[in-house]
């Protein structure tokens, strides 16, 4: 999934270490919203929230609608600002390939998002289902399984899923340091050449 | 450290000679010194120049008051031209601007600040005032963009709920108005 370049959303600046955007972001945002808003009730209905998002993003009609079932929780067929400045959290964290570091900084909201039938449990079905969005490795989650996880039935709640979030975010910044050192190692073998 | 006006005075003799030379040490006193030394020679030669403009009450005073004598030093400059010039009136050839008497001076430099208190107040009041509105090319962008989707959207509602939906109108109005307000820019760029 990709944010469209020169796109408005695509200049927003997402903070690395609390996954959030500045006020002044925040207060440009709002107002993008409400251009979009055109019916003045402060929400988004589908169809509306379908074509910003295949503006803004690479993402198909299904994952779109996915997304939309997604961030309406109550089910009345809008979504209002803050589910958008989730949204937009969200996107821009994986376009800044930050996605362990969001779900770890706001593991509540995620979790709450990835329980799509509301039972306080999620599963690895709901892992594969967002992918595309929050970019889980099947891999990490394996190896997660095997080393945490408590419960037979292979869903967690939400304590476990935030200690998920803690082991993932761990080794997401252990990958990142080791291509570092590998960047600096092949730095220095170029220039010794 | 105020030992080092008495080390000043007392080489006043050998440093008065490089004061000619607008108080750098000679080279055949100074080259051979070690450097921590050449750069107390270099402040004990400030120390000479301020001895020699008979600042009053300068003896004694430490290093970090150094830098008020300097700026002392200038307005003394300042005052020393002032009582060069002739009282007559102005020297011929030479122009200088609200030199004319002291009051007049002062009056000159207060409403200056004066103005330049209320110019940069103003800004300030000015940018404080722009800090709450978007830029305008964020503002541009944000609406190229919104009429675009707004655009598609409408597209969909006719096809979908049909031309004389409510909803469609609302939408179709505020495609206008955001098309109304792009021409309205362009024209007056």
């Amino acid at each position: 999934m990709k944010v469209k370049e020169g796109s408005f959303v695509w200049y927003l600046y997402l903070d690395k270490i609390y996954c959030l955007l500045s006020v002044r972001n925040v207060k440009a945002l709002l107002e993008y919203f409400r251009l979009l808003d055109v019916h003045h009730k402060n929400t988004l209905n589908d169809v509306l929230f379908y074509h910003f998002l295949s503006y803004v993003t690479n993402l198909k009609s299904r994952q779109i609608r996915m997304v939309f079932d997604m961030f309406d929780c109550n089910a009345v067929g809008e979504i209002g600002f803050e589910e958008f400045y989730l949204l937009v959290c969200i996107l821009l964290s994986h376009q800044n390939h930050l996605e362990e570091q969001f779900m770890y900084c706001h593991s509540r909201h995620v979790f709450r998002l990835l329980d799509i039938n509301g039972e306080q449990r999620i599963g690895k079905v709901n892992f594969h289902l967002y992918r595309f969005l929050f970019n889980i490795r099947n891999e990490r989650l394996k190896e997660f399984f095997q080393d945490f996880h408590s419960s037979e039935d292979r869903r967690l709640n939400y304590n476990e899923f935030k200690i998920y979030t803690i082991f993932a975010n761990e080794k997401s910044k252990e990958k990142q340091r080791e291509r570092m050192k590998e960047d600096k190692r092949n730095r220095f073998r170029s220039q010794l050449k | 450290m105020e030992e080092e006006p008495f080390n000043a005075s007392s080489d006043h003799g050998s440093l008065g000679q490089a004061s000619g030379h607008y108080g750098l040490p000679s080279g055949r006193t100074q080259a051979t010194a070690p450097q921590p030394h050449l750069s107390m020679r270099l402040s004990e030669v400030s120390w000479s120049l301020d001895q020699q403009q008979k600042l009053p009450g300068d003896g004694g005073k430490p290093i970090s008051l150094r830098n008020e004598d300097s700026s002392k030093l200038e307005d003394l400059d300042q005052y020393t031209l002032l009582e060069l010039k002739p009282p007559g009136g102005r020297t011929p050839g030479i122009h200088l601007e609200g030199v004319d008497s002291e009051p007049e001076i002062q009056n000159e430099h207060f409403s200056e600040s004066l103005s330049s208190t209320w110019e940069s107040a103003g800004f300030r009041l000015y940018l404080a005032e722009q800090q709450k509105k978007l830029p305008l090319p964020l503002k541009e962008l944000m609406e190229t963009e919104a009429l675009e989707i707004l655009t598609k959207a409408l597209k969909s509602y006719r096809s979908k709920i049909g031309e004389n939906h409510y909803l469609t109108k609302e939408l179709q109005r505020s495609v206008e108005e955001l098309q109304r307000r792009r021409r309205l820019l362009w024209r007056s760029q």
